[in-house]
C-alpha cells in the first residue's frame, strides 16, 4: 500500500496527464475545472491513483458530463445563440449514444471493407463479447487476442479521426 | 508511438505483465502525456464499442444490433439473432414491433457534427411544425429525420435550404416528444450530421 505520500505525488501527476487529455477534448479555460472535478471525485471516493483504467473512466465521465451540461445550457439559450460548436474534430465523449452508436457502425463497416477480421472483432465486441471471448473462439491466448484487437481499435481510431471524430 | 509501446499498452489491458511490470509502466504513463493520452484513448474507444452496440440493440433494433447501417435489410438477421443469443428473443420481438423498415442509406462520407446544428424545435414546449437548422457551407442539399419517444422514424425529408415545415399530416398530432437530425451532403457526397436535438410540446398547424 502506498504512502500518503506516495498516493499525494501519485495524485499530483496524474492530474498533470488529465490536464493533457482534458484539454485536446474541451476548451482551454474549461480544463482546470474539470480535471479538479476528477481529481475530487477519485478523492471523495478514496480511489487508488495507480488504478489508470478506473481513473481515467473518472475523467472520461466527467469530460462527459462536461458536455452534457454544455448541451443543457444551449437548450436553455434563444436558438441563435445555441449552436455552440463543440471542439474540432468532436471528441468522442462529446457525443451523444444515438450519434455514437450511427458514427461507429458506419466506421466499422469501413474498418471491415479493408480488414475482415477487424471488422469482426469490433462487431463482436459492439456485441458486448470480450477479448477473452473472441481469443477462445479463435483458439488463440487471449494476450494475442487484445494485441489484435489493439490493432484494429487503431484503425476504428483512424477512421474515426477521418470522419472528424477524436478519440 | 513505437510498436512496442502499442504492445505494452495491449498486454497492460490483457492483464498480461508482472506486477513489477505493471507498475512500472503505470508510472511511465504517470510521467508521460503521450502515453496517457494513448492509453486514455483506448480505453475510451474499449468503453465506446459496446455502447455503442447497445444503443443500437435497445433502441433501434435488436436484430441489427452488429450490422453495418450499408447492409441493412428489414428482417433480415431475425434467425441469426435468435439462434446466437435465445435469451434475447423476448426483447427482440419487442423491438421489432417498433421496427419500420427503412430504404438502406447509399454509400457516402461521413463528417462529425462540428458544423451542422439542429436549432428548432429543441427543448421542452416547442412548437413543433417548422424546422430550422445552421448552414453548413458547400452544403447542397440537407435532410432532416424526425424520430418519436422510441426511436421510429415519423417524417423524413430534404431542403435547399436552411428550414422547412412539416406538412399536414407529417407528424403526430397532440402532445409528443421526440428527436429529430439533419444532415447535409455536398456535391461530392461528403456528409455532416448534426448532434442529436431532443423536444417535446406540441404538433402546430403548418403556418405557409
Amino acid at each position: 500500500m502506498a504512502s500518503s505520500r506516495e498516493r499525494d505525488e501519485r495524485l499530483r501527476e496524474l492530474g498533470d496527464r488529465f490536464r493533457g487529455i482534458a484539454r485536446r477534448r474541451v476548451p482551454e479555460d474549461a480544463v482546470d475545472d474539470l480535471v479538479q472535478d476528477a481529481l475530487r471525485i477519485i478523492l471523495e471516493k478514496n480511489g487508488d491513483p495507480s488504478d489508470l483504467p478506473w481513473c481515467f473512466q473518472v475523467l472520461r465521465n466527467t469530460i462527459g458530463n462536461w458536455y452534457q451540461k454544455q448541451e443543457v445550457r444551449s437548450r436553455e439559450l434563444a436558438p441563435e445563440d445555441a449552436a455552440v460548436p463543440p471542439a474540432t474534430p468532436t471528441p468522442l465523449e462529446a457525443l451523444e449514444d444515438r450519434d455514437l452508436a450511427e458514427i461507429v457502425n458506419r466506421s466499422v463497416a469501413k474498418v471491415a471493407e479493408t480488414n475482415r477480421n477487424c471488422g469482426s472483432y469490433l462487431r463482436r465486441l459492439m456485441a458486448g463479447d470480450t477479448p477473452a471471448a473472441i481469443a477462445d473462439d479463435e483458439g488463440v491466448e487471449a494476450a494475442v487476442m487484445y494485441r489484435r484487437i489493439y490493432r484494429c481499435r487503431g484503425k476504428l481510431r483512424e477512421v474515426l479521426r477521418e470522419e472528424g471524430v477524436r478519440v | 508511438m513505437t510498436q512496442r509501446i502499442d504492445d505494452r499498452i495491449a498486454d497492460y489491458l490483457a492483464g498480461k505483465m508482472s506486477p513489477a511490470d505493471r507498475e512500472g509502466f503505470e508510472s511511465e504513463v504517470r510521467a508521460d502525456d503521450e502515453l496517457a493520452d494513448a492509453l486514455y484513448a483506448e480505453l475510451n474507444l474499449e468503453e465506446a464499442l459496446p455502447r455503442a452496440g447497445r444503443w443500437r440493440g435497445s433502441n433501434v433494433a435488436a436484430t441489427e444490433k452488429v450490422v453495418p447501417l450499408d447492409s441493412r435489410r428489414p428482417g433480415r438477421n431475425v434467425a441469426w439473432w435468435k439462434i446466437a443469443l435465445p435469451a434475447a428473443a423476448a426483447v427482440a420481438l419487442f423491438a421489432a414491433s417498433f421496427l419500420r423498415p427503412e430504404p438502406p442509406p447509399a454509400p457516402e462520407t461521413f463528417r462529425g457534427p462540428e458544423s451542422l446544428h439542429a436549432l428548432h424545435p429543441a427543448g421542452e414546449g416547442a412548437a413543433i411544425g417548422d424546422f430550422a437548422w445552421s448552414e453548413d457551407p458547400g452544403a447542397a442539399i440537407y435532410e432532416i429525420v424526425v424520430r418519436n419517444e422510441v426511436g421510429d422514424i415519423v417524417w423524413r425529408a430534404t431542403s435547399a435550404e436552411t428550414t422547412i415545415v412539416a406538412p399536414a399530416g407529417a407528424l403526430p398530432d397532440g402532445a409528443w416528444r421526440g428527436t429529430w437530425t439533419v444532415r447535409s451532403k455536398d456535391d461530392a457526397g461528403i456528409v455532416r450530421m448534426s448532434r442529436t436535438a431532443e423536444f417535446s410540446g406540441t404538433t402546430a398547424a403548418p403556418t405557409r
